[in-house]
């Protein structure tokens, strides 16, 4: 120890060395323990936080699962090859920027101010090894080009980003959806599933509901970096990623054209569904947009006109627009009525071509009144006075109510879609609620036929069809068929019928009732014309919506509904219904009819639109009803 | 002559084996600072550093058998001489990293200011002998000057520094001389309080997540002046009641305390504008931006064009262009411009607020909210993300607290450093292994932060070594002391015990993220010719003190 020997200084000297050392012992102890603490307590902390600051990763996007319709043979979803050209500042030789950008911009053909825009906007120095994108979407053909001069432009690189191309007709959009950049919204929702911001996102449709199927897992490229970014290890550390999984639809594109080319260029929606299964075969919606134009150089251009064509090319009418079901609604009046029995079926009821309540006449669509008819006929031949009188009279609004629900209105049809609209079956409760007033009797002679609050999407008139079709229960309806592996395309999962509604306390003997009314509507009520042009039974109803807008209007302007199920004398397991509106901003050609007749023709007798349209003589039909029918 | 055996026994051979040892890792991670990742040495710092080395070595061989007392008698014109180069360094050297501090021939250099610190030493050892039986306040006031002299000459230069450098060998060899501690824990504590009090405002508002309330009133001046008037009160009271009244010895230390604490309040509030930079900006800049911006806007005028009217940067053809546009008077505007322009002056203009308010309002209402105070005065928290108006050497001296907060800038030295030294663990990286130096992250690897590339690749064991090294020649330089009998010796003695010390703590705390970030190197470690041979010459000296210890017995 320094003091204690015996060669003495002057004590004061001690006094103040010892203070001295201690000064020096204690600060040394603390830099000792600083030090233990770094690097023995927190070493792996530093260590890991050395080896995160040197290190480059680059994310392998992982290849999206593709999209096939039930046949699951063609594709209707494809991933394409697509490059992106990217330029590193820093590989560039001093003083060569210029003429490397020259050069590019000719190869890319843009302009060079466009490159150093683009630089300006990524705010990269001009030595850094950050490499920006100078322009995506670009075809083989220029990489090519660019990969044999490559020796003239030092810091030019590519990076496949592979694009969604969508194959099938053009109709698929609203069902398939697109992708997009992922938004700063979506990327904080999505950020512990492990999606960057590079990320591509299912935006709509099937895109988005089966996002997670479909994305598969990203694979890494690490690579260590120096402070310039300069990459120094030789070869990368490689994660590969895991493609997506293929998804098989439950749509037959054949059915799916043939219904779009039925639509034509009305606007409105038609849905194919398999009833014993709620498998959908085809959902059309008119109009329609087409999903490539995402992968186009104009694409905000694009989208943001579509977004304001006020016919909304966007919109999903099938799923997400609600309409009033009209006349198909006297499907649920006649099955309440049926069941509860409050009123004979046999019992007649004098149409007079109006009513009149609570000082207002409500009238019926034939102007001078139909007679005396009883239930079938009443149904058949779609009597407002009729279902008037029972609504008002002998069923009253819960009770009605209370039987729509049990059709599934007013709920969501629960399909497989990120969007869809629920409908509304107005009761007084409800009235009361939001509109503050009371429910009166003429809401219920509204509602009775219909008409009013009572709003549906296209879907859930294809269930409620389906529903009669089944005899009580509403199979969920479904666009997802199977899950494929991508590679061994081996099925992984197969989706199974779920029943959505089986409603109780409805009889067997009701829904056999039923169906032979809607059976005679197609025989002799009326739909008897189209309907007698197909040798297949069709079973239906048809329904003419008022729409406000064109009450007072010169021309004749209604939604044009049928709902239908065929063959009608088949097991219910080979049936398949229809749910079609063509609406009333359309020229009034009463068109639903029809078009449900070529798509049954089509489908029954495995033909297209045209040789349906030939074989039904449609041509001499068109454009006849300039009046109302319904 | 002595015999050669006591010869020998004099010979401090500890001392030249750990300044060797120290030298030589010094020499090798040179090498490996300077080794990058592909493999390629690009420097020769290595050989220059070996050239030093071997220059300093020869010093020390011949320092030893001179006598140091022979300089005692020249030593008062060696520092004229001192300051004479001095000022014809500032005056004729070309500026290299920012600072005339180099006096070179050629390509090799040399740093009067490092040299300096032996002359200083030599002269404040003659100095405090001589004057040894002179009042206490007369040897502080003069041995001040004799510090800032030479202290002033390399501050202007500017080297903060070596210049910081010669205030622990006056504090430590005033000590040791016998100068009453009273004036040098005064001198000391009013420093690193005024240091505080400058720093504190700035760290407060941009470092913890949550401003801390009693802090807050050093940045508001006129609570400021209003704790400069009561702490000066309470000193000069206590100050009348010891000496009037015959208070109790404690009153005079109160009065001590207080004046301490005044003093720093006072000279803080200078430090902190030298700190920020003399530039007009100040800790609100980007309120006073804003409000430029929106008096701009009133003018309809560019802000960049509001300011330079108001500074008066503007020809009247370019008033009159700007006024045109703006369709207004150019009078008009170069007189609103003038009087609302926000110059980023003092803190008093925002947060606009009372003392009075202040003490009956808020606190003595709620005094809970003291230590949690997410807000402003005013209700509005001033934060965001520190900006240039903050100041270079300001920056540098609050980053060390939490270097991640600006990682990209003020805090990428401390930052690295810590990984570095973290990332070594036990056994280290090995030699030219280190990821942190060899792929550039670590910055002035062979100079400041040469202990983080030693730390990375020889680890804790290698750090520990290094570490131990010092404490032994701290030790070692302590004995030599004790057992010393010639006071000029002592002095010089613990003068460079203080230099060594200095430099070691300093250094290597501020790689550990202890203290703040200060330009200054880690003795016989760090590249720089100048700092090697200083401290091999004083390593000789310690040797020689050594060597002649026993005469004048």
């Amino acid at each position: 120890m320094p003091f204690n020997e015996n060669e003495e200084n002057n004590p004061d000297i001690t006094k103040k060395l010892l203070i001295l050392f201690l000064i020096i012992i204690v600060l040394f102890s603390i830099y000792v323990f600083k030090l233990f603490s770094m690097q023995i307590l927190n070493g792996d902390k530093y260590r890991n936080q050395s080896a995160k600051i040197s290190s480059k990763t680059k994310t392998i996007p992982a290849h999206r699962g593709e999209i096939f319709d039930r046949n699951a043979n063609l594709p209707l979803v494809v991933n394409t090859e697509s490059y992106a050209i990217t330029l590193t500042p820093g590989e560039i030789p001093k003083g060569h920027y210029d003429s490397v950008a020259q050069r590019l911009s000719k190869f890319l053909g843009i302009k060079k101010t466009d490159i150093d825009n683009k630089l300006k906007k990524a705010k990269v120095s001009d030595r850094s090894f950050t490499a920006v994108t100078i322009k995506s979407n670009v075809s083989f053909s220029v990489v090519s080009n660019i990969a044999e001069n490559i020796n003239d432009l030092p810091g030019v690189s590519w990076e496949s980003k592979p694009i969604r191309n969508y194959l099938g007709t053009g109709s698929l959009s609203h069902i398939i959806g697109y992708v997009g950049d992922i938004t700063e919204d979506e990327h904080t929702q999505m950020y512990n599933y492990g999606y960057d911001r590079q990320r591509q996102i299912g935006k709509t449709g099937i895109e988005k509901q089966y996002e997670h199927l479909l994305q598969g897992i990203p694979g890494q490229e690490r690579q260590t970096i120096d402070v310039r970014g300069r990459i120094i290890s030789e070869t990368p550390e490689i994660d590969p990623p895991q493609s997506g999984k293929n998804l098989v639809l439950t749509i037959d594109s054949r059915i799916q054209e043939l219904v779009e080319k039925t639509l034509g260029e009305r606007i409105g929606a038609s849905v194919v569904l398999k009833p014993s299964t709620g498998e959908v075969l085809a959902m059309v919606s008119y109009p329609f947009y087409d999903a490539n134009l995402f992968n186009r150089e104009t694409a905000s251009e694009e989208y943001e006109a579509l977004n304001r064509d006020e016919n909304k090319p966007f919109l999903n009418r099938a799923v997400m627009t609600t309409y009033p079901p009209a006349s198909t609604f006297k499907i649920v009046m006649t099955t309440a009525l049926l069941q509860e029995k409050t009123f004979s079926p046999k019992q007649k009821i004098e149409c007079t071509g109006r009513i009149l309540y609570g000082g207002r006449a409500y009238h019926c669509w034939v102007k001078y009144g139909q007679g005396w008819m009883d239930l079938k006929e009443a149904l058949a031949q779609s009597c407002d006075v009729y279902y008037y009188t029972i609504g008002r009279d002998y069923l009253g609004i819960e009770k009605i109510a209370q039987y729509a629900e049990k059709f599934g209105l007013g709920h969501s049809a629960q399909i497989d879609l990120p969007t869809q609209a629920s409908g509304l079956v107005p009761t007084p409760t409800w009235k009361e609620r939001t509109r503050h007033s009371k429910w009166v009797g003429g809401d219920t002679i509204s509602a009775s036929i219909g008409q009013g609050d009572l709003t549906a999407t296209p879907l859930q008139l294809a269930d409620m069809i389906a529903m009669v079709s089944n005899s009580g229960v509403i199979y969920k309806p479904h666009l997802l068929k199977e899950v494929r592996d991508p590679i061994t395309n081996e099925i992984i999962e197969e989706i199974q019928p779920e029943v959505l509604l089986k409603p109780e306390g409805i009889d067997e003997d009701v829904w056999l009732e039923l169906q032979t009314y809607l059976r005679y509507t197609a025989t002799d009520g009326s739909a008897k014309f189209p309907m007698e042009l197909l040798s297949v039974p069709v079973a239906c109803k048809t329904g003419t919506g008022e729409v406000d807008k064109y009450k007072n209007s010169e021309e004749s302007h209604w939604h044009s509904w049928l709902v239908a199920y065929a063959p009608s004398d088949a097991p219910p397991e080979e049936r398949i219904c229809i749910a079609t509106i063509v609406e009333a901003v359309n020229k009034w050609e009463w068109w639903a009819p029809y078009a449900t007749c070529i798509i049954m023709q089509g489908i029954f007798e495995n033909q297209t639109y045209e040789e349906a349209y030939d074989a039904l003589h449609m041509e001499r039909y068109l454009g006849r009803p300039e009046v109302r029918r319904d | 002559m002595k015999e050669k055996s006591e010869v020998l026994n004099l010979f401090d051979f500890g001392i030249l084996i750990s300044v060797l040892l120290l030298t030589a890792a010094g020499i090798l991670f040179i090498f490996s600072a300077r080794f990058t990742s592909k493999g390629i040495i690009n420097d020769t710092q290595y050989l220059k550093q070996i050239f030093f080395a071997c220059l300093g070595l020869g010093s020390i061989i011949i320092i030893v058998f001179l006598d140091y007392r022979r300089i005692k008698r020249y030593s008062f014109y060696l520092y004229l001489g001192l300051l004479l180069i001095l000022i014809i360094t500032r005056l004729v050297s070309k500026k290299v990293n920012g600072a005339h501090s180099w006096l070179g021939i050629g390509s090799f250099g040399v740093q009067p200011s490092e040299f300096g610190k032996i002359i200083f030493i030599f002269y404040l050892a003659k100095f405090l002998e001589d004057s040894k039986n002179d009042s206490g306040l007369s040897r502080f006031i003069i041995g001040n000057a004799i510090m800032l002299l030479p202290m002033a000459l390399i501050l202007i230069q500017p080297d903060l520094g070596t210049a910081s450098v010669y205030f622990p060998i006056f504090l430590v060899m005033a000590f040791m001389a016998g100068v009453p501690a009273r004036f040098l824990v005064f001198e000391l504590s009013f420093l690193l309080l005024t240091l505080l009090f400058a720093t504190l405002p700035v760290y407060n508002r941009f470092i913890p997540d949550v401003p801390y309330k009693p802090i807050m009133i050093l940045g508001d001046f006129k609570l400021r002046i209003v704790l400069i008037i009561s702490c000066g009160s309470v000193s000069i009271i206590s100050a009348v009641i010891r000496s009037y009244f015959h208070g109790k010895k404690y009153f005079y230390w109160i009065s001590y305390t207080f004046l301490c604490i005044t003093v720093s309040l006072i000279l803080s509030m200078f430090a902190q504008k030298i700190l920020t930079g003399l530039s007009s900006t100040h800790p609100n800049y980007e309120i006073a931006q804003a409000l430029n911006e929106k008096n701009a806007k009133k003018l309809n005028i560019e802000t960049e064009d509001f300011i330079n009217i108001a500074n008066g940067k503007v020809s009247e053809i370019e008033l009159n262009v700007i006024a045109s546009k703006a369709g207004k008077k150019p009078e008009k505007i170069s007189k609103t411009a003038k009087k609302k322009y926000l110059s980023t002056t003092p803190d008093s203009r925002i947060p606009k607020f009372t003392a009075i308010k202040f003490i009956a309002g808020d606190l003595l209402k709620h005094p809970s909210k003291w230590l949690e105070f997410p807000e402003n005065w005013n209700g509005k928290r001033i934060g965001g993300y520190w900006h240039d108006g903050v100041g270079y050497q300001m920056k540098r001296l609050i980053i060390f607290t939490k270097p991640e907060y600006d990682r990209q800038g003020a805090g990428w030295n401390i930052y690295q450093s810590k990984i570095a030294i973290g990332a070594g663990m036990l056994t280290g990286r090995g030699v030219l292994q280190g990821t942190q130096s060899h792929n550039g992250w670590l910055p002035e690897q062979s100079t400041d932060f040469i202990f983080g590339i030693l730390s990375e690749e020889f680890g804790f064991i290698g750090a520990l070594t290094v570490l131990l090294l010092y404490l032994f020649l701290f030790i070692r330089i302590i004995l030599i002391i004790r057992h010393n009998h010639n006071i000029y010796g002592t002095y010089i003695a613990s003068g460079i015990l203080a230099t060594y010390a200095f430099h070691f703590f300093i250094n290597i705390g501020m790689l550990m993220g202890m203290m703040p970030c200060t330009g200054i190197p880690l003795l016989f470690l760090s590249y720089g010719g100048s700092s090697l041979l200083t401290a091999m010459i004083c390593a000789g000296i310690l040797m020689n003190i050594n060597y002649f210890k026993k005469e004048l017995h």
